[in-house]
Parts: C-alpha cells; sequence; structure tokens
C-alpha cells in the first residue's frame, strides 16, 4: 500500500476526531479510521488495490498542515492531530460527492451503488451542479456491460485489470475534464483485447461495468457480498 | 463516447425545486421491492485453481457470481467461473432417465442430437433404469467376472462421489478397472513423482511463486487455463521475479518472461538435460542437498556427459549460450520454482520429461522451502481430490498399491469385502479391451472419452460395441450417445461436496440450486447402483461419506466436515485433528522408502509419430480460455460460446501464406486416423511446421486425428504431438445444435 515512506516496525500513536489510536506500521488513516469505525467516504479506495488517491472523497484535516490530506494515501506521524469528521473535512468530503452526482445516471445502477450509499451516508440528497454529456453504453461485449455514464474516473477498473489482472486492457486516455477509461486504444470492450475475467466489474463501485445478464433480470444488483471479502491480511 | 464539451443550459441533475434545493435522488429499486437474492459460497466447478465464489441465486438460477476471498484466488475469477455459469439452466440437461429404445442399435457413429433424442432412447422412471442398468452390469459380472467390467469416474464430481464411485467398482464389480481423465492428464507427471519422491502431489502451493526469485513456466499455458493462477505468477513478475517461459508455442506469458525458449515440440529431454548437464559441468550442484537427500547422483552425471548444451542445439533448436544461462539462473537463485503442464505431460516420453524435471530441483536443492519446489498445475477442479480418493487403477485411497497385501486386507477390512489383487487396466487399455471383447460392459460417470481420449473414431467404434454401457451425465454427450441407460445426474451449483484444488487444498462447494426435473444427486445415484450389485451402502449424504474418506485417506484424516464448513478450505496433507495442514512439502525428507530423491536418467527418444512426406506438419492440441475441455459445459454457457462459437485451428503467419489462405478459411487437417476441417485463425506463437486445435468442439473433434500411442509409465496419450496434413478448403463448418442462443438469454 502507499504512504509517505515512513514505515517502521513499531506501532504509531496519533489522534484521530480526539481519540488517541493506534497505527500499525504501513497501515493509512484511512485504514486506522475503518478499523475503528470512524467513517471517511472513499470511492478510490478499495481493499487489495494500490491507493491511487484521485477521488478526494476521502480528504482529512491534519493539524498544520495548509491543505486537507487524502486518508487513502497518508501514513499518520507519531502524534499527528487528524479530524476526518470534523466540520471542514465533511464540507469538502460531501462537495465531492456532490460534484460526482451531478454526472450519474437518473438511478444509480446498482443498489449499493458506494457513490449512493455514501452520499445517503453522509446527507448528499442530490447535486446542483450541471452534468457533462453522457456517454453512450457499450454493450459489445457478451458478459459486460459498459455504461460509463456511471462512471466517476476513480480508476479502480484500471488498476484491476493492469495491477491485479495484469491483463493491460483498460487504460485512462485523455486528460482533466475529458479524462475517460477506455479498451485498448478506445475499441468497444467486446472488440478489444479483454478475456472477460470481470476483475474491472468487481472493482467498479457504482455499476458502470456490470454483468450484461443484470441487465435482463429484474433483481436488486447487490454486488457488495459480506461473504466475498472476509478479508484476511496475510497469506494463508 | 462523444467527447464533446457542451454544458447544457439546464442539465442539472433531477428538478430544482421551488426553494432551490435540489430533489432527492430515485433510490436504486425505484422504491418497489424487488426479487430478493440469496447469496451461496461455493467454487467455481472448472479448473484446478479452485477459485472461491458467490453464487448470487434467485429462487432458481443464477443471476450472477462475485470472486470470494479464498486461499487460492483471493476474490479474483476468470470469464469462466465469473460468467460461464448458465449452462446449468440449458435447455438440453437431462432431466429424465433415459433407456435405449430396442430399434435403435448402437454403431461407431451414431452420436445423437442432444436436443432431439427420441429416435434412439425412451423415457423410464427412476426404478426402472437403475434395476435396468445394475442387471446389465451384474449380469457381465455374473457371467464374466469383475475384470469383464469397467468404470470410469469423474474428475469434475466431488470427492465424496469419486470415492463412491471407486468403492462400487473394486466391492461391486470385483475389479480395479476404476480410471478417470488424469490419465490423459498428469498420469506420466505424477508416475515420475511417485516414483522419484514419493508423492504425486505439488510440492508448493501457486502462491508461494510470490517467494520465488525464479520461475520456469514449462509446458503450460496459464493465462489460458489456471488463469487466476496466472494473475499471481503475473504479480510476481512486476515485483521482481524472473520468469523463463520453455514452449513450442510463444503463448501469453512471454511478454512478461525474462527468457523465452520456444523449443521444437518433443524436444523436452534434450533440452532439460542440457540443462542438467550445465549444472552439472559448471559446479552449480547443490552438494549438501544432493549428499543428503538424494540417491543416484553418480548414474546421472555419468548419463548427463552425452548432452552437452551444444550437442542438444541442434535438436531442440535452442542456442547453447541460452541454456547455460538459464540452467545457470534456476540453479543459483535463492528461490526457484517450476511449474508444468500438459506440454510436458502428454507425451510417450511425458515420464521421462517429469523425471528430467523433478531432476532439476533435487540437483540444486530447490525444494522443500518457500518459492521453490514441482508444480504440476492441476487441470479439473477435482483431478487431484479424484486421485487421492483412489479413482485410479493401480492403487487405493491415498496411493497404496493394490498389489501391496497388507494395504489390500486394511481395505478390505474398512469395505467388507473380498477385493482382486491385480492391477486393473487404464482409460485408453480399456477402451482398447472393449473393442477387444474383454471389457464387455461398463458404468461411465461425468466423463467423455468420446470426445476426450485420443484416436476417438476407435473410441467410438469400442462404446459401440460394449455389450451394456451406463452413463451417468448432465448433457447427452457424445459418450452417453452409447449408452443403454442414461441416468440425469447433478451439476456443480447442485450439489454439497468437497473439492480439492492444485494446491492439494481441500475445499466445500455448496448447493446453491435443486437438480432440474428427476435429475438427482450423482452420490445417490452412485449408492443405488451399488446396492443393487449387493454392495449394502447406507450414506445418507457427503458428509457421511467424508467420515469414511478420512478413513480411507490418512493425509485427510484431520480434516473433519465442521472445520471445512467453518473455514471452506483445509490444505491437506493433514492426518490429525488440530493440525494446521502442511502447505510446503519435504522440508526434511522425501516419502520414498530411504527418505531420499531419486535421481533418475533418461535418453531423448522423439516422439511416436514425426512428420514425414505424407503428413508434413505437427499437430499440437490444447485449450482455449472460453471452453472447457470436451465443452459439453461451456458449448452450453452463453457468454462462452458467444465469444468463440466457431472451431478453428491456428497457424503461424507463414504457414497461412504458404496455404494462401487468409484468417476465416476453412482448412482440413488430416492424420492417419482421421479428419477434420475447422476455420482458421492467426496466431504467430504457433510454431513455423506446426498447426494448433482446441479439442472442444464436436464439430471439428481434434481427437478424430490424434496418436493414441501411450507413454509406458503412465499409460498416457501423445495428446501433444502427432503428424497431420494441412490442405486448404474443404467440408464448411456446420455449428453444432446447441442453441446457445437460448440459454443467454437468461
Amino acid at each position: 500500500m502507499s504512504g509517505n515512506g515512513t514505515t517502521g516496525t513499531a506501532d504509531i500513536a496519533f489522534t484521530l476526531d480526539g481519540e488517541t489510536v493506534t497505527a500499525r506500521p504501513g497501515e493509512t488513516i484511512l485504514q486506522v479510521a475503518e478499523r475503528h469505525g470512524v467513517r471517511i467516504p472513499h470511492l478510490c479506495y478499495a481493499e487489495g488495490l494500490r491507493a491511487d488517491g484521485n477521488c478526494r472523497a476521502c480528504v482529512v484535516e491534519i493539524e498544520g498542515e495548509r491543505v486537507l490530506a487524502p486518508s487513502c494515501c497518508r501514513e499518520p506521524a507519531p502524534g499527528m492531530k487528524v479530524r476526518a469528521t470534523g466540520e471542514r473535512a465533511r464540507r469538502a468530503q460531501k462537495m465531492v460527492l456532490e460534484l460526482l452526482l451531478a454526472d450519474m445516471p437518473e438511478a444509480p445502477y446498482r443498489a449499493d451503488s458506494e457513490l449512493d450509499l455514501w452520499a445517503r451516508e453522509l446527507g448528499v440528497e442530490g447535486s446542483r451542479f450541471p452534468a457533462r454529456p453522457a456517454p453512450e453504453p457499450d454493450l459489445s461485449h457478451p458478459a459486460i456491460a459498459v455504461r460509463l455514464d456511471a462512471c466517476i474516473r476513480c480508476t479502480r477498473c484500471v488498476r484491476a485489470c493492469r495491477e491485479v489482472q495484469v491483463n493491460d486492457v483498460i487504460g485512462y486516455a485523455g486528460r482533466g475534464a475529458n479524462a475517460r477509461i477506455v479498451f485498448d486504444l478506445e475499441d468497444p470492450m467486446g472488440e478489444s483485447s479483454c478475456v472477460g475475467c470481470g476483475e474491472c466489474v468487481q472493482a467498479c463501485p457504482t455499476g458502470a461495468l456490470l454483468p450484461a445478464a443484470l441487465l435482463r433480470l429484474d433483481v436488486d444488483a447487490v454486488l457488495l457480498s459480506p461473504l466475498d471479502w472476509s478479508w484476511s491480511d496475510e497469506w494463508p | 463516447m462523444g467527447n464533446e464539451r457542451r454544458i447544457a443550459a439546464d442539465a442539472g441533475h433531477g428538478p430544482v425545486t421551488g426553494n432551490g434545493r435540489p430533489a432527492p435522488r430515485p433510490a436504486a429499486n425505484g422504491g418497489a421491492a424487488r426479487r430478493a437474492l440469496r447469496q451461496v459460497p461455493s467454487l467455481c466447478p472448472y479448473c484446478g485453481v479452485g477459485c472461491q465464489l458467490t453464487y448470487h441465486v434467485t429462487d432458481d438460477r443464477i443471476a450472477f457470481t462475485t470472486g470470494r476471498w479464498g486461499p487460492a484466488n483471493r476474490g479474483r475469477l476468470c470469464v469462466k467461473g465469473r460468467f460461464g455459469y448458465d449452462y446449468v439452466h440449458h435447455p438440453q440437461r437431462l432431466t429424465v432417465p433415459l433407456v435405449r429404445r430396442d430399434d435403435a442399435p448402437k454403431s461407431p457413429d451414431g452420436i445423437v442430437d442432444p436436443a432431439n433424442p427420441w429416435a434412439v432412447f425412451r423415457e423410464a422412471t427412476w426404478e426402472e433404469a437403475l434395476d435396468l442398468a445394475a442387471e446389465g452390469l451384474r449380469r457381465i459380472r455374473d457371467a464374466h467376472g469383475g475384470r469383464a467390467l469397467a468404470g470410469f469416474g469423474s474428475a469434475k464430481g466431488s470427492n465424496e462421489e469419486a470415492y463412491l464411485f471407486q468403492k462400487l467398482v473394486r466391492t461391486g464389480f470385483g475389479s480395479n478397472n476404476v480410471d478417470h481423465c488424469t490419465r490423459l492428464c498428469h498420469a506420466s507427471s505424477v508416475a515420475a513423482l511417485l516414483e522419484c519422491i514419493g508423492s504425486g502431489a505439488v510440492s508448493n502451493p501457486v502462491s508461494d511463486v510470490q517467494f520465488a526469485e525464479v520461475f520456469l513456466v514449462i509446458g503450460a499455458n496459464p493465462t489460458v487455463n489456471h488463469p487466476v493462477a496466472a494473475t499471481f505468477m503475473k504479480n510476481a513478475v512486476e515485483r521482481g521475479a524472473k520468469l523463463v517461459l520453455l514452449d513450442p508455442r510463444r503463448t501469453e506469458l512471454a511478454r512478461l518472461a525474462t527468457h523465452v525458449l520456444q523449443f521444437r515440440p518433443g524436444t523436452d529431454v534434450a533440452l532439460l538435460n542440457a540443462m542438467l548437464h550445465t549444472i552439472v559441468d559448471e559446479g552449480l550442484v547443490d552438494e549438501a542437498f544432493v549428499a543428503a537427500r538424494t540417491e543416484g547422483f553418480d548414474e546421472l552425471r555419468r548419463r548427463l556427459i552425452a548432452y552437452s548444451p551444444e550437442a542438444m542445439e541442434p535438436i531442440c533448436g535452442i542456442p547453447a549460450a541460452t541454456i547455460r544461462e538459464v540452467a545457470r539462473l534456476y540453479a543459483t537463485s535463492k528461490a526457484s520454482m517450476i511449474f508444468w503442464g500438459m506440454g510436458v505431460s502428454q507425451h510417450t516420453h511425458g515420464t521421462d520429461n517429469a523425471r528430467c524435471l523433478i531432476a532439476l530441483a533435487l540437483l540444486t536443492g530447490q525444494i522443500g522451502r518457500r518459492g521453490t519446489g514441482l508444480h504440476p498445475l492441476r487441470g479439473q477442479n477435482n483431478v487431484q481430490g479424484a486421485s487421492d480418493v483412489g479413482l485410479i487403477p493401480m492403487v487405493y485411497p491415498d496411493y497404496r498399491p493394490v498389489t501391496d497385501e497388507e494395504t489390500r486386507k486394511a481395505f478390505e477390512a474398512l469395505w467388507g469385502r473380498p477385493l482382486d489383487p491385480v492391477k486393473g487396466l487404464t482409460v485408453v487399455e480399456i477402451m482398447d479391451a472393449a473393442l477387444a471383447g474383454s471389457i464387455r460392459g461398463m458404468y461411465i460417470m461425468g466423463e467423455n472419452p468420446a470426445m476426450s481420449d485420443p484416436d476417438i473414431a476407435h473410441v467410438r467404434a469400442a462404446l459401440a460395441s460394449l455389450e451394456w454401457l451406463v452413463v451417468q451425465e448432465i448433457f447427452l454427450t457424445e459418450t452417453a450417445s452409447f449408452a443403454d441407460v442414461i441416468l440425469p445426474a447433478s451439476a456443480f451449483p447442485e450439489k454439497t461436496g468437497t473439492f480439492t484444488n492444485t494446491d492439494r487444498r481441500v475445499q466445500l462447494g455448496r448447493q446453491a440450486l435443486q437438480p432440474p426435473g428427476q435429475a438427482r444427486q450423482d452420490w445417490w445415484i452412485v449408492q443405488e447402483i451399488a446396492n443393487r450389485l449387493g454392495c449394502g451402502w447406507s450414506y445418507t449424504g457427503p458428509a457421511d461419506v467424508f467420515e469414511e474418506i478420512r478413513l480411507a485417506v490418512p493425509s485427510y484424516a484431520g480434516i473433519t466436515w465442521d472445520r471445512l464448513e467453518r473455514e471452506d478450505a483445509v490444505t491437506f496433507p493433514c492426518r490429525n485433528i488440530g493440525d494446521p495442514g502442511e502447505e510446503v512439502l519435504f522440508t526434511e525428507r522425501f516419502p520414498t522408502p530411504s527418505g531420499r530423491g531419486r535421481l533418475i536418467p533418461v535418453d531423448y527418444t522423439p516422439a511416436a509419430e514425426p512428420p514425414d512426406d505424407e503428413y508434413p506438419h505437427v499437430l499440437i492440441t490444447g485449450r482455449i480460455l472460453e471452453h472447457w475441455h470436451t465443452g459439453a459445459m461451456t458449448r452450453r454457457a452463453g457468454v462462452l460460446d458467444a465469444i468463440e462459437p466457431v472451431p478453428m485451428a491456428s497457424l503461424h503467419a507463414s504457414e497461412l501464406e504458404r496455404l494462401g489462405l487468409a484468417p476465416g478459411d476453412v482448412l482440413t487437417i488430416e492424420s492417419r486416423r482421421g479428419r477434420i476441417s475447422a476455420v482458421v485463425r492467426r496466431d504467430d506463437a504457433v510454431p513455423r511446421g506446426a498447426v494448433f486445435l482446441p479439442f472442444c468442439y464436436a464439430e471439428a473433434p481434434a481427437n478424430l486425428l490424434t496418436n493414441p500411442a501411450l507413454d509406458p509409465f503412465g499409460k498416457i496419450p501423445e495428446f501433444k504431438y502427432c503428424a497431420v496434413r494441412l490442405t486448404p478448403g474443404g467440408e464448411p463448418v456446420v455449428p453444432a445444435p446447441y442453441g446457445t442462443a437460448a440459454a443467454a438469454s437468461v
């Protein structure tokens, strides 16, 4: 996991929302927060993937630092004072969610869309911002439905394809507002070198990538299953 | 995907209400209640990686799957496991027992249309079908003895089903003529491993590749056949491990390999002996390890003298300098691991090939530690388990020879029946014996030899000639076409049972669905047949059977059903309750009589049927990502068959040019045994002078062409090499009547 490279071997004590907590060597602020039940929204971060820090939904205040820090990418230093759920951090976190919601389709493609779950939890009910033009759906692949109108460019799919399965199909093209995920050289997914492993589907937080079968079923698409991620830290 | 950045004036998300606050987003389900899904934690039915997954199920259908955090897959899946589950719901599932009509005699080319079997078969009740099936077998047993019968069990069924099946053959038929498709797979690897180090299972799990500094992948194509295992290999390379790929085909992993040795087909021993020669010659032998833990070094050294890299270069086609470099890399790294597959094993010299790989590990001490060892990648999801529980003609459960008197007496005591002291026939031998008439009746469960055996014209003639054939299946396969009685059985998601993956992990698969129609659990069917043969069984279910497996298989004795339910996976050997289960083997000794590993010298022998003027090309058979083996399952899975619906032959660009063919043209391929036509595809991974065929297409069965010549020790056929003739053009390829379009609408 990425951090600020100060990993030693001893546990690190720091303050999180006024409480003293301990981080194990190599743990990020976000991971410690999760262990202690402190709820920090996060979208581009997922257990098992290298942290990327692009969505900024997980930003927190660190005393003495001018700008907010992405808690998924920061390892605590001894004595650090972090405010994760204070007013400034929450305002920024909620703004990120509201900005992302602006571009989303009418209703989420997954009943457990992580964006919607966090929005609901933090009380973000809608968005005052105008939407971008919605990309067309790409249903060319028999197994995977691609509807990038629900894509928040978190790049979890990019990391899933390139770093987990190492199939190197999904790329990140363009820059700024034009940035988008692509398959090979922006081919339709069904014509790309995609091998259909579905790691991207499993990684996608909003259902922009979904099993195609779900489009034909009248069921709640709930992909986050408590059974799926019975986490174990170490190799068995 | 439009990239114009126009922002429409009123493109706000949802209407703005009167007081300026945005309207709340509608809930995902529009507020209405939708069908809830059950989540059943289970396993993938396909390959030996043994991925754990969750089936998300409506009342009676699998809706989708997600990856589960199992020790072998850590949440990952491949296209087959994730999207290839709907074969279970295919309309051609067998749902009633079938009996052959009196007016439908068998013939070698009598393959029945699975969509319309009624000209050949009629429906029967379970009572009638079971009575008839058993009576046919019993009649042959009583008139001609148990050795006139044979059984093929399944490497896809559970350990419980396999155990009962071999017990039925041994105690119900009264012979050891029981085998399964391991014979076509790693039989030669296991023969060599048992001979050299006393154990046929892997020494280290796939996940140990993360601890390896160097790893060899030889004769294996894991991105296709063990995709999730391959992802961990790729991860290891990205973290700095060095991969050496040795294969006549320049497969997908080549792009990540530090060395790619594309050697000539069939010349493995030449190449490997040259590596062994280098290790001895350059003083790279781990002398302390060899002295303490091996035997046979002097003879091996003497026999390797003739195998210098310079002498072997013209045979295997790999430059001597490269051979030396790779040998040094393997020998001197802190931890080197060897993965191998069918390219090594499916040869008439497959056992020799494996002996060389074992010698590499033993000479250099690259075994018995993390990140080292020998890993023959097991193909089927339960081929390891099926072998462990004795579905093998030469050995009892846990690999003790049937010819060993003490062991036989112990099993006679456990099973309460006298047992045949003579070892039984293997798969190909059984087919030959059937044609010769000495095997008259067979019981086949979940195997498809009419597509998977070599020289299937011969096999189909053999099956057609049987007096009595009982087939237990989920589809009316090519093999079932020759049956007298067909018993409709349970598919993977319809059963609970234990399955052992390539890493020796015993895992629990849980039932998610009921079998369709009148199809029944495999274990129940086997018991019903067994009892009609006088076995007197009263098992109540898989957990019950597992208790007996623990008594029959000491390596499993410490595993309890409870522990499997709690932990989902336990690695064997686990001999006593409370043992954690051993991941890495041979840390101190080998389970041979002397405790040492044997170094067996081998000589290079070419493949059995080299190309000549009449048949100038080499045929290499294998698999593709989307289809599993004979295609019975995956050709009926909507997504998978949609991706690869057409039988194809792969050729290097230069071969296409020479033949004047473009991708998409029809090509006819002919061997001394048969002829097929397939659609041609360009694949520069295939060496010049060779053609590659997957064996999954019923429209173009590759095994019509293959050579049934056997390795003398493992009795495995030479699927990876025979001589063929290529002719442009041919019969247009007619699609099989599987109706995958219908199945795709879940």
